[in-house]
């Protein structure tokens, strides 16, 4: 199903609502949440824990489906896609940066970069995940498995292999929650140069209010509602 | 293409890694089992093939239990077919004091017409092709014959009357079947020599033959002439009929093998299924990631599919590698009992064995792995997701019927499977219910003794469900292994054991009637009471109540079987000792006249007789019609002679008869029948004891090939318990880093694991050597109807064996919960 998209947004949430069962009955997540989100926009989302900024995160990349409500991405809803599609659309259009990297471990770095190029079915993706590893400054480390990287190569890792697909959004999920400052600096700046060179558009979710006052926009979130100010 | 290197990029580190080698191993040996079947029954079956041909040493035999009208064989050289005679019989062979039972195989020149023998002048020497026949006065025989009286080229051995030179040792006889097929070695000797022997009159069993060859047309001429001018008790015999007859034989070693790998290959699938079962566990977050990466879920499945196949060649090539290897241990096990070339193996049973292990991992390994398809890819963000669990009855429903087709695959007929898998279901259930109690027995034996103790048996208790597991795999592989070593030997002592210590040991057969007091007189001037002297007239059975045998429809084979040979008759004033009368009565002294026939009653159950039917016999042309007064129970146990046809003493008039006796002659004493054999050279004397000896050596062989296969069982086994400390891996590892953080020394954690797997094996050894004793009891009284004494080894070779290889087994599994680091360990948790 597709939309028009007079305003122009790239990703637009209208009132998403998660509810999971469990055993002490019905717990709701997230309750009413609308946002856009304009192309080449960053936006943090920050608010306490428990207060659903990684649920958000999950429905507005499609890794999950709303109890209510639907996302928008680029005029298309996803949540009246199954989950192949979603992959299809998740392999094609976004990039994912995690608080514990999640690169695969029985890959090398320069083959965990490699992955959505073919996926993607990419031609070469050796030369450009090579290019990319460059670029974070790992080209000598193309070929160590994840668990011989240190935390910040690992992060490095994940930022390249998130944007060597060129994705149109990038998702990170508290990209510097597992790093010491310095490391999680050199990160933050590593996320926003590439965002800015690929001109993606970038969701983060974070704790960071230092990294949160980089982006374009901040969105608080506190009991799984957006509110106008912490 | 891209899933494709993805698969064996993941391979090859989950490879590197040791994460799938659980798997490997498992899956290895199970089709190193298999193979090791496939590529030495593969090798006699083809050695079988190439000499499919030649397996008569003719194109054409016609043979009988009595001598052959020369009118065949002045037929067949009409016809243009070359012929050639043969007669076989069993004899004992001396050679000074000592004896063997063989197969005499007397041939006269030409033989064989189809085909070559092959000689040497040392056992299992280089062996030559000849076109010759031995000479008269000399004999060629099989190397057993040489290994058992301790003999070599140019010794002399005494046969009958004839005093003979070994010339030369059998490598290969084109008819000479295959060891297996007959309990006797052979001898090969000129026909020429057997009037020499006085080995042959009427009344000995021989089976004369005669050998055909010449060109299809001749040979298929002959065939037409001969069916339907055959006398009752020739039988005509081509190469096909022959080739059957070893290709069956085979057939069934391989099967009963074949059942043996089975079980190594169940016990590997408990492996598998517990090695796959972490590795999926392991592998969710490496799904999430890929589905979060824009992999459906099929692919994923895919991805796993082909991870599987990687492995399931990477594992096949290393089985049947290993099979190949461990195919020359079975040929060396059953060694003189094959043929003496065997060609190499095909890749079939490769080919079969990749099939088994493909059965394996779809069955065992596959279903919790395809669950991974449905990760969530929300996973990435919340851990606590996880995919949903597989459905029983696809896991339960894969591993029945993968185990149904394995096992059919194993041996080729559905009710046999369905047997056998029942049989293993019952065998397992009560072990592992013994294993559940024993584990509760076990649980208040943790009080009161050191930390070590107190560890090592909570965390036996605690892993339930993976001890019953590994209990019961190590269970069925030392309980087979018990039976085969320790039991099957007790069975057979105990079968000696119910005989009376004087039973006779000793027959005498071919006593003629002018021997008969040369005989008795020879025992009683060597203060031994004369043993009674029994006649015996062989005759085959031609009708039943007016009726030809071949008349009637016997529906059971055995009873076909009677009827085509010749039965040995007797006749008997009294009631012989060890029989009973079951119907009917014994005759009184005014029926002693009459045609008067008893008749054993399994005999009778076999053809349908009952009291008051008549039997016609033929003896050597002439008929002889008597009526059943009784039926009889015999004792055939006693070891005395004793006949499924007793007749009235009147009932033969003058017919001439040989006489057999049985007497016991304790071992010391056995040397003076090489007296009487030298008085009286024509005699034939079996010595029950060293044919017994003979029996438990073939039997022996048998056994150590099954026992060998069934050494991949406890192999699959200890791997049942590496999958099982794997699965427990990182909870070990955690415990051991809390617990040497509090204080704890490598030495406490040690003896821990050393408690729990010591325990492990303890229990499985007792399990074992249990079940073992029932299976034994159940053989001895079910079966055997013999006494059954417990042997006791069988409980401390089955302790013992069962708690040391586990501890070991187990604490080299779990070495590495010691040499991690503990603050790493704590980091990484």
């Amino acid at each position: 199903m597709r939309s028009g998209t007079p305003d122009n947004s790239l990703l637009r949430a209208e009132h998403l609502g998660k509810q999971v069962t469990s055993p002490d009955g019905t717990l709701t997540i997230l309750e009413d949440v609308s946002l856009a989100i304009l192309r080449g926009e960053s936006v943090a989302i920050v608010g306490p824990s428990g207060s659903g900024k990684s649920t958000l995160l999950g429905l507005l990349a499609g890794l999950d489906v709303p109890s209510r409500g639907s996302v928008w991405l680029d005029g298309e809803n996803l949540s009246t896609l199954d989950e192949d599609a979603r992959a299809a659309r998740r392999a094609r259009r976004i990039g994912f940066v995690f608080q514990s990297f999640h690169l695969l471990p029985g890959l090398t770095a320069l083959e965990n970069v490699m992955l959505p190029l073919e996926l993607g079915g990419q031609r070469q993706p050796e030369q450009t995940a090579r290019a990319v590893l460059a670029a974070v400054g790992l080209a000598e480390r193309a070929g160590y498995y994840p668990p011989k990287l240190s935390g910040g190569e690992q992060q490095r890792v994940a930022i390249a292999r998130a944007y060597a697909g060129e994705p149109a959004i990038l998702f990170a999920d508290e990209p510097t929650g597992n790093l010491d400052a310095a490391t999680g600096q050199l990160i933050i700046e590593l996320l926003f140069r590439l965002n800015r060179e690929h001109y993606a558009t970038l969701v983060l979710v974070s704790h960071d209010t230092q990294l949160a006052s980089r982006c374009n926009r901040i969105l608080h979130l506190r009991a799984g509602r957006l509110v106008a100010t912490p | 293409m891209m899933l494709l290197r993805l698969s064996l990029r993941q391979f090859r580190r989950g490879w590197k890694s040791g994460e799938l080698t659980v798997i490997a191993v498992a899956l290895a040996l199970a089709l190193a089992a298999v193979s090791a079947v496939g590529f030495f029954t593969g090798r006699v079956h083809t050695a079988i093939q190439e000499q499919a041909g030649e397996s008569l040493a003719a194109d054409l035999v016609l043979s009988s239990g009595e001598p052959l009208s020369p009118r065949f064989a002045q037929t067949a050289r009409a016809a243009g077919a070359r012929t050639v005679q043969v007669m076989d019989f069993p004899t004992v062979l001396f050679s000074g004091n000592h004896s063997v039972l063989t197969d005499i195989h007397a041939v006269s020149a030409d033989y064989p017409l189809r085909g070559r023998v092959r000689t040497s002048q040392v056992s299992f020497g280089p062996a030559d092709v000849t076109h010759i026949i031995p000479v008269p006065g000399t004999v060629w025989m099989e190397p057993r014959v040489l290994t058992m009286l301790g003999l070599r080229v140019g010794d002399k051995v005494r046969i009958g009357n004839l005093k003979a030179r070994i010339a030369s040792v059998i490598a290969y006889l084109p008819d000479g079947g295959f060891g297996f097929a007959s309990l006797a070695p052979k001898v090969l000797l000129n026909i020429a020599d057997i009037p020499a022997t006085g080995l042959v009159n009427a009344n000995s069993r021989v089976n004369y033959k005669l050998l055909m060859a010449g060109t299809p047309d001749v040979i298929s001429e002959l065939k037409k002439t001969f069916r339907h001018h055959l006398p009752a008790g020739v039988e005509m015999r081509d190469a096909r009929d022959s080739r059957r007859e070893l290709v069956d034989a085979i057939d069934r070693a391989q099967r009963f093998l074949g059942l043996a790998a089975l079980v190594s290959v169940l016990i590997s699938a408990v492996a598998v299924a517990l090695a796959a079962r972490r590795y999926a566990t392991r592998y969710t977050d490496t799904a999430a990631v890929l589905k979060c990466l824009g992999l459906t879920r099929r692919r994923v499945q895919m991805l796993l599919l082909l991870e599987l196949l990687w492995l399931g060649i990477a594992a096949g090539v290393s089985g049947a590698v290993l099979g190949f290897l461990a195919q020359f241990g079975l040929v060396t096990a059953l060694g003189n009992l094959l043929p003496a070339h065997l060609p190499y193996p095909s890749f079939i049973p490769a080919l079969s064995a990749f099939g088994i292990g493909l059965a394996l991992l779809m069955g065992f390994a596959l279903p919790p792995l395809m669950r991974l398809g449905d990760t969530p890819p929300a996973r990435v963000l919340r851990r606590d997701l996880v995919p949903p669990p597989v459905r029983g009855y696809v896991i339960y429903g894969a591993a029945i019927f993968a185990t149904l087709a394995l096992t059919w695959w194993q041996v080729r007929e559905l009710k046999l499977a369905l047997y056998v898998l029942l049989g293993l279901t019952l065998t397992v259930l009560m072990l592992g219910l013994g294993a559940g109690l024993l584990l509760v027995i076990l649980k208040p034996l943790r009080h009161g003794a050191g930390a070590g103790w107190r560890y090592g048996l909570a965390n036996l208790s605690r892993h339930r469900r993976d001890a019953v597991i590994q209990m019961t795999a190590f269970g069925i592989g030392l309980m087979v292994l018990l039976l085969l070593g320790l039991v099957r030997g007790d069975l057979l002592s105990s079968w000696r054991t119910t005989l009376p210590a004087d039973a006779p040991n000793q027959f005498i057969i071919n006593i003629q009637p002018n021997q008969r007091t040369s005989v008795e007189r020879f025992f009683t001037s060597r203060g031994i009471p004369a043993p009674p002297l029994y006649p015996v007239v062989r005759a085959r059975l031609s009708a039943i109540n007016g009726v030809s045998v071949t008349k009637i429809h016997f529906r059971d084979a055995r009873a076909r079987h009677m009827l085509d040979r010749e039965a040995n008759l007797s006749w008997s004033q009294a009631l012989p000792p060890a029989n009973t009368i079951v119907a009917g009565h014994w005759w009184n002294a005014g029926e002693t006249g009459k045609p008067l026939a008893s008749v054993e009653e399994g005999f009778a159950r076999q053809l349908n007789l009952k009291v008051g039917d008549t039997l016609t016999f033929d003896l050597a042309g002439t008929p002889l019609s008597v009526k059943i007064m009784s039926l009889r129970k015999v004792r055939w146990d006693s070891f005395q002679p004793n006949f499924f046809v007793e007749l009235s003493p009147g009932a033969l008039g003058g017919y001439p008869a040989d006489w057999i006796t049985s007497v016991y002659l304790p071992p010391q004493k056995a040397v003076i029948l090489a007296d009487l054999v030298r008085q009286l050279p024509a005699l034939s004397i079996f010595d029950v004891d060293s044919i017994l000896e003979q029996i438990r050596h073939l039997m022996d062989q048998a056994s150590l090939a099954v026992e060998y296969v069934f050494l991949f069982t406890l192999g699959a086994g200890i791997v049942v318990l590496l999958a099982a400390a794997q699965a427990t891996r990182d909870e070990r590892c955690f415990e051991a880093a809390v617990l040497r953080a509090l204080g704890a020394s490598r030495h406490l954690i040690r003896s821990a694991t050393a408690v729990e797997y010591a325990a492990l094996g303890f229990a499985a050894g007792l399990l074992g050597a249990l079940a073992a004793t029932l299976v034994a009891w159940i053989l001895a009284r079910r079966v055997f109807s013999l006494p059954y004494h417990p042997d006791w080894r069988v409980w401390v070779v089955g302790i013992a064996a069962g708690t040391l290889i586990v501890a070991l087994s187990g604490l080299l599994a779990t070495r590495h919960v010691l040499n991690a680091p503990p603050v790493e360990t704590l980091r990484e948790t």
